[in-house]
Parts: structure tokens; sequence; C-alpha cells
């Protein structure tokens, strides 16, 4: 297995290795024989490989420290193996936390981005007539888009707890809905986000003058105009835009660390089963959806956990 | 197991029977005795660092005594050799994952200063003192040229060149093909020719001349 090198007709330092060792067909050697015959470049290759190895076989023997002999049977390893999950590789529990969370901001991203928007808010915006059942739906998308939002982030918890307070305010907020009649359906699309709504109550206190407070005024306007002449296009507009309020408002709250955070989304998907009661066909791709993100969250946790344990036992 | 014992033949040490996959009886010490000044060079000349070496050593016959009755009973040098070469593997990763810094870089290699003086390091009588002095230097260069050799080079080289193995052990050793025991040894031998000329006033007349 004698190859020359295109250009060039030095032998191959492989070749005169094993050249040097004898390791080579006999066919090999009477060609590298040949060769090296012709090349002076080649002979001094060999000559400064040779005289690598004969250094290296001439190395002293270093002497021993101690004599290695046992005085008995060494004892038998201590049993302590990590539990049997954790005895693969650490690679096994990173890759698979690494796509547990790859699935989880797919499938989030996916949903804020609206690809699932189809499927809920046209069939839950039908009728703005039937008030009811519309802005309840919008609201608990809102609590949704939320607590979606704040899902990769610790404070799942805080956020249920704003959420239901949230839906609290609407409730107080009914009345004033009642009381402005003309402003009335176009109120209730406000509270799709509670945070919204809360701003909302805010206003009326004329006390805060966050920009939230400005910027669902708008929608607030926008919506009655939306209510003057009626195209469902523009509702889901707003309420798209309620949502994406709600949001951003989510994400910047400060990460509480709560280790209960994975059990409480249970809580709006309760909630959504409740809802999904009056329109099944809405929310079940979006219940389906949430389970999907919950599985995925609680996986990605899972499997970093076991992945940090798994680390500090080869420690 | 007296009985055991003076079936072994053993006088040096205390013996310790083992058996083999097949079944035979062999003397673990015996073993021991016949290994371990082997298996300490190369794992010394591996990790470059002796009191690792010694741990390694130490290791590698433990784990060979709860292993051997895996052994086929073929070829015990390129057996124990496997055992101390994936024994120094794992120190040298572990010493990579959590690098310490000597507390003095030269007197810590390679003079064990516990190490029972050998031969070699005294000068013989025919041997002028500044002889000693350059065949120790020479050494010392040749050790730091295997020490920045890759890890599998460096084993390639040590088990076929210092041990004397043949490509046949040293692939066994290695746990690798022949081929590839024939590239490594290739690279790390042309590695070190390398080094040894660049640092070419310390050698022999021959590596001068090349230069």
């Amino acid at each position: 297995m004698l190859i020359f090198r295109k250009g060039h007709t030095h032998i191959k330092q492989d070749d005169l290795s094993a050249y040097l060792d004898g390791q080579i067909s006999r066919t090999d050697a009477a060609r590298i024989d040949q060769r090296l015959a012709q090349c002076a470049d080649c002979r001094q290759e060999l000559d400064a490989l040779r005289s690598t190895v004969s250094l290296l076989q001439r190395m002293p023997e270093l002497a021993l420290p101690r004599s290695f002999v046992m005085p008995g049977p060494p004892p038998a390893p201590l049993a302590i193996r990590p539990p049997a999950p954790l005895r693969m590789p650490q690679w096994v529990y990173s890759g698979s936390a690494a796509v547990a969370a790859l699935v989880l901001a797919v499938l989030i991203s996916a949903d804020a981005t609206g690809l699932l928007a189809p499927d809920v808010h046209p069939r839950a915006l039908e009728s703005t007539a039937a008030a009811q059942a519309a802005p309840e739906s919008l609201q608990e998308d809102g609590v949704e888009a939320a607590v979606e939002m704040a899902a990769p982030l610790a404070p799942v918890a805080e956020l249920a707890v704003t959420a239901e307070k949230g839906i609290g305010v609407t409730v107080t907020q009914e009345s004033v809905v009642s009381e402005a009649p003309a402003k009335a359906p176009a109120l209730r699309k406000a509270e799709v986000a509670p945070q919204a709504a809360a701003a909302l109550e805010a206003q009326d206190d004329s006390q805060a003058t966050a920009p939230v407070a400005a910027m669902a005024e708008a929608q607030v306007a926008e919506a009655a105009k939306a209510e003057s002449a009626p195209p469902p296009q523009v509702a889901a507009l707003a309420a798209a835009e309620v949502e994406e309020v709600a949001g951003a408002k989510a994400t910047p709250t400060p990460p509480v660390a709560d280790l209960t955070a994975p059990e409480k989304p249970s809580e709006p998907a309760l909630a959504v089963q409740e809802y999904s009661r009056e329109i099944p066909a809405s929310q079940g791709t979006s219940l389906l959806w949430r389970i999907l993100e919950g599985m995925a969250a609680i996986a990605a946790l899972t499997f970093l956990g076991s992945w940090l344990l798994r680390r500090r036992s080869t420690r | 197991m007296v009985s055991a014992a003076e079936a072994l033949h053993c006088t040096t040490h205390e013996p310790l029977p083992v058996l083999d996959r097949s079944g035979n009886t062999h003397c673990y010490n015996c073993i021991i005795e016949s290994m371990q000044t082997q298996a300490y060079n190369l794992a010394r000349r591996m990790l470059d660092d002796w009191s690792l070496a010694e741990d390694a050593v130490q290791e590698s016959f433990v784990s060979g005594y709860r292993a051997f009755h895996q052994f086929r009973g073929d070829n015990l040098k390129a057996w124990v050799m496997r055992i101390v070469a994936n024994t120094c593997r794992d120190m040298l990763r572990f010493r990579k994952s959590r690098p310490t810094v000597p507390l003095d870089p030269i007197s810590s290699d390679p003079d064990d200063p516990t190490a029972p003086p050998s031969a070699a390091d005294f000068p013989s009588p025919e041997e002028s003192p500044e002889d000693h002095a350059v065949r120790e230097e020479l050494a010392r260069t040749i050790q730091a040229g295997i020490a920045s050799l890759p890890e599998e080079q460096r084993l390639a080289v040590l088990l076929v060149d210092v041990q004397g193995m043949d490509y046949e052990e040293a692939s066994s050793a290695m746990h690798c093909s022949l081929g590839t025991v024939k590239s490594r040894l290739s690279r790390g031998r042309g590695r070190l020719r390398d080094f040894l000329r660049n640092t070419g006033e310390l050698l022999p007349d021959l590596f001068r001349q090349e230069v």
C-alpha cells in the first residue's frame, strides 16, 4: 500500500515509519528501497525517523517508586454508583433538556405569532352580540397569553395570581360597563387583557399615567370604532393588539423563584376547560396546545435537573 | 487457599489466585511483579507526573484484579497495558477538567525525591560527568517531546518504540485497528522528529548535521 503524493516523488511518512519496523509488504518494501536509492531527501527523512526511534528505544527505564504487589485481595468497590436513571452519559440529559426547551420555544412562538389564531379568534368573535361568551373567551386568551409568555421564566405562579386579580378587576368593571351602554361591547373587548382592565381602572381613578393605560385607551377607542361599524376583522385586530399588550406586560415582570411554577399553569387550563364547554370547537385545539406546552416545560425542567444531578455525581 | 498457594509456587509474596476466562488459575501478585515496571514506565511517560503515575498503576492493578475473569489468557502484556492506558486516559481527562498549577514546576519532574535512585541516575565509572549531564538532558528533552504529543500518538509511540511492542500487541492495547496504530505511530514519530530537530543543540551529532 504505497502511495506517492501527486507532484512529489517523496515517500509518505506512514510508509517510511512502517518500513522502519518491517511492517510492510515485500513488494512495497522493494519499491521503497528503489525510491530511497533515487531520492536523497527520502533517505534523510528515513534517517531522521530512524534516529528518533532509536533515541526512544534507548530511553532509560524508570525505577519503580515501590512495589505494587498486593498484601491481599483489594476490597470490593464502594457502591457509589449514581441511581439507575442517571447512569447515562451527561450529554444525554443536557441534550434532552435542550430538545425539550427547543420544542417549548417552537410551541410558544407558534402560539404567540398567531399560528393558532384562525382556530380561536374568528369563531370567538363570530357574533359580538353574543357579548357574554366572546369577551370571556378572549379574556381567557389574554390570561393564557400572559401565562404562556411567562412560562419559560419562573414566575408563572405570580403571574397566575395577577391574572386572577385581573379577572376580579374585570368583574368590578362590569358595573362601569353597564353604566356606559354605548361603550359596553368595546369595553368588554378591552377586558380581554386583565392588565388592560386594570389600566382602565387606574384611568378611572385618574391616578396612574402609565403608558399601558394610554394604550388601553387607544384600544378602547378602536374597539368603539369597531362597534359603530362592526367588521369582525377589525375587532379581531383589536383583540390581538390587546393580547400583545398583555404579553408585553407579562414579560418584564420581575422573576420570582417559585418551585411550584410548573404546576400553576393547570389553573388557567382548568378555566379553559370550563369555557370550552361553551365554545368547544375553538378551545379544543388550544387546550391541546397548552397541554403540549406544559409537557414540554416539565420535560425541559426535569432533564435540566437530572443533568445537574448527573454532573454533580461525576464530580 | 494454601493448596492454591502451593500450586502457584509463590515465594516472594502473598499468593493471590485469580481465574481467567477459560478457568485457568494465575497468581495475580506474580502478574503484578512481572508487569509493574512496564506499567509504571508507561503511566509515568503518559502522564508526565510521578505521583499521578503511581496512583494510575495502583488503580490499574486493582481494576485489573476485578476484571481478571475477562482476560482470555492470550497476551498478558497487551491486556495490562490496555488497562493502564485506559486509566491514564481517565486521569488526563480529569486533569484537563480541573487543571492544577504545580507548586514547583522545575523540581516536580522528572525527579521524584522519594523514589529510590536507579542505576541510570548515577554516572557510570567510564562516563564523564559532562556526558552524564548531556545524557540526562537528552532524556529530559525526549520526555518533553513525548509529553507534547497528542494523547493517542503518545500512547502509540510509547507502546511501540519505548515498550517495544509489535503493531499487533499495540492495536490490542490501544483498542484500535492495525492501520490506526500505524498512522498514529507515524504521526507521533514525525512530530517527535520535528521537536528534536528544533531543540537540535542538545542532540547527538546526527541531528546537528541535519539541521
